[in-house]
């Protein structure tokens, strides 16, 4: 049983950090159409420029605003730069989707070009452990938690009840409509590409400060976040959160079961049987059709 | 030496991934980005037998092709119920599924430590060690490769790979079982990456996991966009490019450490640079095409006529029932979407040799009408009889070959296919569309590929657009390729045609052709039944017009009855 | 004059729709636009509307070239436009439809949500309803009162009582005529329910196979009873 609950909190934990990066994914896929692999390096890069805050003496709350920021600018960057001409000239959505695959790589290189690929760990966190009812977890773990529960509400209370966050969900529902009653859909994607890429750039920094980080974390996490999104249903910011934390549930459950090396191919035998079983995800919309 | 050597059997090695994986990519317009599994399914089973069994060279091969096959049989099957960006996901998932067993699979893969000491090939008693005896083996089996995928494209399977790829919809309802399609091509990739995978693992005499990764499988992506998707010309120059590039490292004193990352930086840019600049590739699918025709003759088989007014009337087929009887019967349907009922109780026929007019107001549920009776849609009740037989609830491509076809209002034409490989595709009973027979072609398969050039180039004469037969079909105008659409349609030898507005969006000018080549169709022992909103070209087609409200025939007569009826009239336009 | 087209060609990609329309409307009168489906009037509200390009010809608004202008511009500027079937978000609520309607001016003013409120009470009692689950003519006249959020000048209405029954297409006409009345919003409407769009409009355009055939008094027209010649 405490082995249970046990792996029930590192379900939880995983699955929290999960959904940051899968949210924010699913908020920029369901607005803009695009399939964003490049959120990945954005999310990597978040950590990466707290870790380059941080070797310059910057405090770590400090450092961890440079890395959030930094990730910001990464994002609607490449909206701009790549994204943004291949709209113009009406590329198909694969089309979009390679050239992130393609800028994916570049950047992931190239972090590990300019910090080399050993696993680089942000020191400074007052980590302590607790043990409560026979589980065990850190300060650290409660942080993630909090952190990414903030941030997700914040998302939600923001869509919900501002102006432009209204305005984002009018392009996701209907991106004609929008243009019909004059919202500037060009600058709704940039708000939406900012906003998605400072709140998965949070996620990399905690594991940073946890764990670690590599140049090649993005991948990995961007094909967790695609899987929560598709499980969860496309178009949908809470479908995507929960998608995301049965993908981290399933992965610390199954260790009961299978070995944990197993887990990258347990997050996807879920996306298999969601595909198989229903293919309109937990919650969403169905997908678009697309082709090259 | 050795090393330009071991450039070139790289490259060959690519062009064998690259070509395969251009089939799935290029050809069909599957987009599933796992083909390093293949590849590494291909190169574990060989080596796995060589180490164990002390099985040569040739049955490894024989042994990863069949491996590689089912899996690709496997992986088509979530494949064929998803397309698009959910594809993506779903192959990259599987990918990793794959790779996660290389690595996890201790017992047998040995995990990371892999296989040290594949025995190095021996074939017919020759034992290959030098790199040059590699190099000449690569590029046979390269050659062997490429030769075959390409007999496969040229045919008649090949055809329909390409169909499939322009526009699914349109190829179920010119009879063809596109399910069956997608599995093989699955299969045909899969193993022709397993041959690489077989061949790579001889050579380096060591595998292990990380030469199948997800990375490779982008990689290999990016091998069949550089160089041109639907070429297979294309793959091999692909492959040469970037193999190629990133050796040029070499020689510019590059740390060893970067050396990796720099190599994928420069592909990861040129998938994007080319996505922006040339999403068609280096040597793209027509590139190669001659701007006029002309290289190859009109004239297929010299002394066969095609022209249109020596094309056999189609002879009514012996089976016909009794003149009187409808050819189609459509007794009940009944359709709804979610509440809304777009069929309510359909009835109607359709007498053999004459033009129906369906017309009624905005969602009467003409359309509705056409995609059920083709089996696009299950009606929730109902029947359809064809000639008599209860045809009710087949799949559209079992419609299709009864010898009902049907054209869409939005054309759904095979847009970068040339004009008559358009009509090509539509013909009947190809037996070029078998897998062994695409591969083995003998006298007869090419007499019969002859035939049904000239029964294309006549169908293209009837319309026409004789002159256009070498064109790309998105290159026609508008009226063009309505005209190409009514060619398609006829080249399947249907007896019905079920037309969705075939004047809509022409001009006045030219709908009156369209109606002239209509009005042949009877003659040619045609039954047509045509949606139209225009009450002119109603007025000028047909004898009898079906009045639909609310997803039911409310009246059938002449034109003229129809809208001499007060009470139709307040349907039509209110009151 | 409120609203001129001259000699209008357009289509999609390949496909041309539009082989030369001309028509005007006049400031506060209601226009009707009818013909077979496929002849052209949904492609003509959406080039007179800026969300299609013009191929050739002149659209002209106030005075004002306006060919090719932004629809967020013309929105402004009191040219609105509710499409066919869909004219609302279904996702979001009906008070948020509202808000959205006014988003070109800033944040939603209270008092215009209420003047539509009061022209279609029901959807007071909804306004927190989600806009997808209302009844089809609820969501036709949210999508009324979504267009009327800015006052247009000129309102260009495609099809309105698609998909409704019988009694509510009166209903939804009526609430046209009663914005004519009280906003003095002149109207382009484009109706397939014919007899009863000719009811409500003063003039009407027919149009056949992308161009206009024939420009009469509605009142006329609906004692014609060979309708069917003019399709």
């Amino acid at each position: 049983m405490d082995l249970f609950a046990q792996l029930l909190v590192n379900g939880v934990v995983a699955g929290s950090l999960y959904a940051l990066v899968a949210c924010s994914f699913g908020l920029i896929l369901g607005t803009t159409g695009t399939f964003h692999f490049a959120h990945g390096v954005v999310y990597a890069a978040g950590a990466y420029g707290a870790y380059f805050a941080a070797g310059l003496g910057l405090p770590l709350w400090a450092a961890a605003g440079v890395g959030i920021a930094g990730a910001a600018l990464l994002g609607t960057l490449i909206e701009v730069v790549v994204y943004r001409p291949l709209r113009r000239i009406a590329a198909s959505p694969l089309v979009i989707l390679i050239a992130s695959l393609g800028t994916l790589i570049v950047l992931e290189n190239a972090i590990a070009i300019g910090f080399s690929t050993d696993a680089k760990v942000l020191e400074g966190f007052p980590r302590k452990g607790i043990v409560l009812g026979g589980v065990g977890f850190t300060t650290l773990h409660v942080t993630m938690v909090a952190v990414s529960l903030v941030l997700f509400l914040g998302l939600l209370a923001f869509l919900r009840w501002t102006r432009r966050g209204k305005a984002i969900r009018a392009v996701a529902n209907s991106p004609e409509m929008a243009e019909i009653v004059g919202i500037d859909t060009a600058r709704v994607f940039l708000l939406v590409f900012a906003l998605g890429s400072a709140m998965a750039a949070p996620a990399a920094i905690l594991i940073m400060l946890d764990r670690g980080a590599t140049p090649d974390m993005g991948m990995d996490a961007i094909l967790i976040a695609a899987i929560a999104v598709i499980v969860g249903g496309i178009g949908s910011v809470p479908g995507a959160a929960l998608g995301a934390l049965i993908i981290g549930l399933a992965q610390n459950l199954g260790v009961m079961k299978i070995p944990s090396e197993w887990q990258a191919a347990i997050a996807f035998g879920v996306l298999l049987l969601v595909v198989i079983l229903r293919p309109r995800g937990l919650v969403g919309k169905k997908l678009r059709r697309a082709e090259i | 030496m050795d090393y330009l050597v071991h450039v070139a059997i790289n490259i060959a090695l690519y062009a064998i991934l690259g070509v395969s994986f251009n089939l799935l990519l290029g050809y069909t317009g599957l987009f599933a980005v796992s083909h390093a599994a293949f590849f590494g399914i291909g190169a574990y089973a060989s080596a796995l037998l060589a180490l164990h069994a002390g099985w040569g060279f040739l049955w490894g091969m024989a042994l990863g092709i069949v491996v590689a096959g089912l899996v690709g049989a496997v992986i088509a099957l979530p494949a064929l119920r998803v397309s698009g960006d959910y594809l993506v996901i779903v192959s990259f998932g599987l990918q990793i599924i794959v790779f996660s067993v290389m690595l996890n699979w201790q017992d047998v893969t040995r995990g990371v430590a892999g296989l040290p000491g594949i025995p190095r090939p021996t074939l017919l008693g020759w034992k290959l060690t030098t790199p040059s005896q590699y190099l000449l083996l690569f590029l046979v089996v390269a050659g062997l490769c490429v030769w075959l995928a390409r007999r496969l494209t040229r045919s008649p399977f090949g055809r329909v790979l390409k169909a499939i790829r322009e526009d699914e919809v349109a190829t179920q309802a010119l009879g063809k079982n596109i399910t069956r399609f997608k599995v093989l091509v699955f299969v045909v990739a899969g193993a022709l990456a397993a041959v690489a995978g077989n061949l790579y693992a001889h050579y380096v005499t060591f595998i292990n996991p990380f030469s199948f990764t997800l990375e490779e499988s982008i990689f290999i992506m990016a091998v069949v966009i550089v160089g041109g998707a639907g070429n297979l010309w294309g793959s091999l120059l692909g492959a040469a490019v970037l193999v190629i590039m990133p050796e040029s490292l070499r020689f510019l004193q590059v740390p060893p450490t970067v050396s990796g990352a720099i190599r994928q930086i420069i592909y990861g840019l040129l998938l994007v640079l080319f996505m922006r600049f040339r999403p068609q590739g280096l040597w793209g699918e027509h590139a190669a095409r001659p701007a006029a025709p002309g290289r190859r003759s009109l004239e297929a088989t010299p002394g066969e006529s095609w022209r249109a007014a020596e094309l056999a009337p189609v002879s009514t087929p012996a089976a016909v029932p009794a003149s009187g009887q409808p050819l189609l019967e459509v007794r009940g349907l009944t359709k709804a979407f979610g509440g809304i009922r777009a069929l309510s109780n359909l009835s109607l026929t359709l007498p053999q040799g004459t033009i129906t007019g369906l017309i009624g107001p905005n969602g009467a549920g003409k359309t509705t009408a056409f995609n059920v009776i083709t089996g696009f849609l299950p009606p929730d009740a109902g029947a359809v009889r064809y000639r008599g037989e209860e045809i009710t609830g087949l799949t559209p491509y079992r419609v299709a070959r009864l010898g009902i076809a049907r054209s869409f209002q939005d054309l759904r034409l095979f847009q970068r296919m040339t004009v008559l490989d358009n009509v090509l595709v539509a013909r009947p009973g190809q037996s070029g569309e078998r897998l062994a027979r695409a591969l083995v072609r003998g006298r007869r398969a090419r007499m019969e590929e002859a035939r049904n050039l000239n029964a294309a180039l006549a169908y293209l004469d009837f319309v026409q657009l004789l002159s256009r037969a070498h064109e790309i079909a998105e290159n026609l105008s508008y009226p063009e390729q309505k005209l190409l659409a009514l060619a398609r349609l006829l080249a399947t030898e249907a007896e019905l045609l079920l037309l969705d507005e075939p004047t809509a969006g022409l001009a006045p000018t030219t709908v009156g052709d369209m109606l002239a080549l209509i009005r042949k169709l009877p003659e040619r022992g045609k039954t047509v039944c045509i949606i139209e909103h225009n009450l002119d070209v109603i007025k000028g087609l047909s004898e009898r017009v079906v009045f639909l409200d609310g997803g039911e025939a409310i009246a059938t007569g002449a034109p003229e009855t129809i809208m001499a009826d007060p009470q139709l009239a307040d349907i039509y336009f209110g009151r | 004059m409120i609203l001129e087209a001259l000699d209008l060609v357009a289509g999609y990609g390949k496909k041309e729709v539009l082989h030369g329309v001309s028509l005007r409307v006049e400031a506060g009168e209601i226009v009707g636009l009818i013909g077979h489906n496929g002849a052209g009037k949904t492609t003509l509200l959406r080039v007179l509307f800026g969300l299609l390009p013009v191929q050739r010809g002149e659209v002209r608004y106030a005075g004002r070239p306006i060919t090719g202008r932004r629809p967020a511009l013309n929105v402004k500027d009191g040219l609105s436009f509710v499409p066919q079937g869909h004219g609302i978000f279904t996702d979001l609520t009906v008070r948020e439809n509202l808000e959205l309607g006014g988003h070109s001016l800033g944040e939603a003013d209270p008092d215009r949500v209420a003047a539509i409120y009061n022209l279609f009470p029901i959807l007071m009692g909804r306004r927190d309803q989600r806009a997808g689950t209302l009844s089809g003519g609820q969501q036709q006249m949210l999508a009324l009162g979504l267009a009327l959020m800015l006052r247009p000048k000129l309102l260009l209405l495609d099809e309105p009582s698609l998909g409704l029954a019988p009694i509510l297409v009166q209903r939804v006409l009526e609430s046209v005529v009663e914005i004519n009345r009280r906003f003095g919003t002149a109207v382009l409407l484009v109706e397939q329910n014919v007899k009863q769009a000719l009811r409500i409009a003063g003039r009407v355009y027919v149009m056949k196979v992308g161009q206009i055939s024939l420009e009469d008094q509605a009142a006329s027209l609906l004692e014609r009873s060979d309708l069917w010649q003019l399709f």
